[in-house]
């Protein structure tokens, strides 16, 4: 009896935390996630944003080293979240059970060109950005690894932009 | 806008989405979208939802607004 009781927990545990949509045995029942997604993109940007400017102080201070650990985390978190954030929204990718149907590929095409576009046209305000800032002073990233974590919270972006723009694109899907 | 009749001759049939969704080789929750009018089918997908419930094409899909099963019977009653 207890025995029972302990696996209908675990079964109760497994369905709320949705960790039974992501086995290979699950069927995924994937729904727009409208919100998560732009969590996760501001959260990258949070992290990256306290790590680059803490990277920049020389005197490695106590709160300095603890910024770029917070950010680190929140930035690698954040990254982490993003690909499951992919298995839990709208399918951008065929999976084992059956491919994209024309409708999923359609929407996958918009989404990827959308967030495409989005992305290039931050990188070309970037670029304009780094290159005005030098001469104006202003802020940019002057260590490697605050470049290597750009770059890594672009990866995220583009890892989870999809998923905002397709959870936008469609309505909410009906239940069986 | 395509309206469709897709959820009336599923209903009629007992099939759930899912089954239907199997049978035409879709994700389930594409034939939710086509039923609300969300999504207009390509003309493959249309051909192979008829070919499915072994109706022609525009007994299914129409341009305009399927009349209501009520005032089909009520026109098939007055008819007779």
């Amino acid at each position: 009896m207890r025995a029972n009781a302990i696996a209908r927990h675990a079964d109760a545990f497994v369905h709320w935390t949705r960790l039974d949509r992501v086995t290979l045995l699950g069927h995924p029942e994937r729904r727009n996630l409208r919100w998560w997604p732009a969590l996760a993109l501001v959260t990258m940007l949070v992290g990256y944003v306290l790590v680059a400017a803490a990277i920049d102080d020389r005197t490695r201070s106590v709160a300095s080293l603890f910024r770029i650990a917070t950010g680190g985390l929140l930035l690698f978190g954040a990254l982490g979240a993003a690909g499951w954030l992919r298995m839990l929204g709208p399918r951008l990718m065929a999976d084992l059970e059956k491919g994209l149907d024309e409708r999923e590929r359609m929407l996958r095409a918009r989404a990827g060109h959308i967030s495409g576009r989005i992305i290039a046209s931050i990188a070309i305000i970037g670029c304009f950005y780094f290159g005005a800032a030098h001469p104006l002073g202003l802020w940019m990233p002057t260590q490697t690894i605050a470049w290597v974590y750009l770059g890594v919270m672009i990866e995220g972006w583009a890892l989870v932009l999809p998923v905002l723009v397709v959870s936008w694109l469609q309505p909410p899907p009906e239940r069986d | 806008m395509i309206y469709n009749r897709i959820a009336l001759f599923r209903a009629e049939r007992g099939e759930s989405r899912r089954e239907l969704a199997e049978a035409v080789g879709v994700n389930h929750q594409t034939i939710g979208y086509l039923e609300r009018g969300d999504y207009s089918p390509s003309l493959e997908l249309a051909m192979k939802i008829a070919e499915h419930f072994g109706v022609a094409l525009e007994h299914l899909f129409s341009f305009r607004p399927f009349e209501s099963v009520a005032v089909a019977l009520r026109r098939a009653e007055a008819t007779e």
